[in-house]
């Protein structure tokens, strides 16, 4: 818990504590302390407690640890263990070339203006395909894989740039009609996680 | 409690404050606890009960006040 949570929190049971006074004296109401009261509890706190709320949930989702609390993400999170550097999500997690508390987050937001409102979108839709058991068997992306999630980290990089092949199609590679996982194909494999080795969990970051 | 006894106010308007009060703090009620859990299905309880009764209860404040000398 962070000392905003804390706060949060602390905000939200002051907030009830001031309701039951008005509900329990609402005629106090009628006074201009009892007005300023009556807006503070039930307007204006909870208004805060709602929008605090809001934006610790909308930060919440974006942890691994939110991500891989779904049971269908089992799989998923057993890929990120995989013992092959060919392997790009289980290499760039087992390196720390992505945050590891925001692994998922980190490779799957999309990064335009309102990729993060469009993120929380979807994992609307990924809830209630889990809740109402609807979700793809295999679970697959609602749409391509797209290179803005590799190039937002990827691109002016040294490495990137000139190595031979990403020097050929770098224009291509921008604009997308080349797609990074033609090539890096080795993504989470999790219908075949039974083939390859895993690491041991005590060694993940 | 009766309503219309209510010295200084008019009449429903102490009623809807209860209201307002009580859809507040049922919303503040579920919301609360799912601050502390990093889960998906938190999130739902955090927008469908606790945000809406919440909503529901800031709105009837306003209303009950923007009405209150009709």
């Amino acid at each position: 818990m962070t000392g905003a949570d804390f706060i949060l929190g602390i905000l939200a049971v002051a907030t009830l504590a001031l309701i039951a006074v008005v509900v329990r004296r609402p005629e106090a109401a009628a006074t201009v302390g009892g007005r300023v009261a009556a807006f503070a509890a039930l307007f204006a706190l909870p208004g805060l407690v709602l929008m605090g709320g809001a934006v610790r949930h909308y930060e919440q989702a974006k942890t691994t640890t939110f991500c891989l609390s779904c049971h269908l993400m089992g799989p998923w999170r057993q890929s990120l263990r995989i013992d092959d550097p060919r392997f790009l999500p289980a290499a760039h997690y087992q390196n720390r070339r992505v945050p590891v508390d925001r692994a998922c987050y980190t490779c799957h937001t999309d990064y335009t203006m309102f990729g993060g409102v469009d993120d929380k979108l979807r994992g609307v839709r990924h809830v209630w395909h889990a809740v109402w058991g609807t979700a793809s068997d295999p679970v697959r992306l609602y749409e391509p894989f797209e290179n803005r999630a590799c190039l937002a980290c990827h691109q002016g990089g040294r490495s990137y740039e000139e190595q031979a092949a990403h020097a050929r199609f770098l224009a291509d590679l921008r604009d997308g009609t080349r797609s990074c996982v033609m090539c890096h194909n080795l993504a989470h494999e999790t219908g075949r996680l039974d083939r390859y080795p895993l690491l041991d969990p005590g060694r993940l970051p | 409690m009766r309503r219309s006894s209510l010295p200084g106010l008019r009449n429903g308007l102490a009623g809807r404050l209860q209201s307002s009060g009580l859809l507040t703090a049922a919303g503040l009620g579920v919301a609360l606890p799912t601050l502390f859990w990093n889960h998906p299905v938190s999130f739902f309880l955090f927008a469908v009960p606790g945000a809406v009764l919440v909503s529901a209860g800031m709105s009837l404040y306003l209303w009950s006040v923007a009405t209150r000398g009709e």
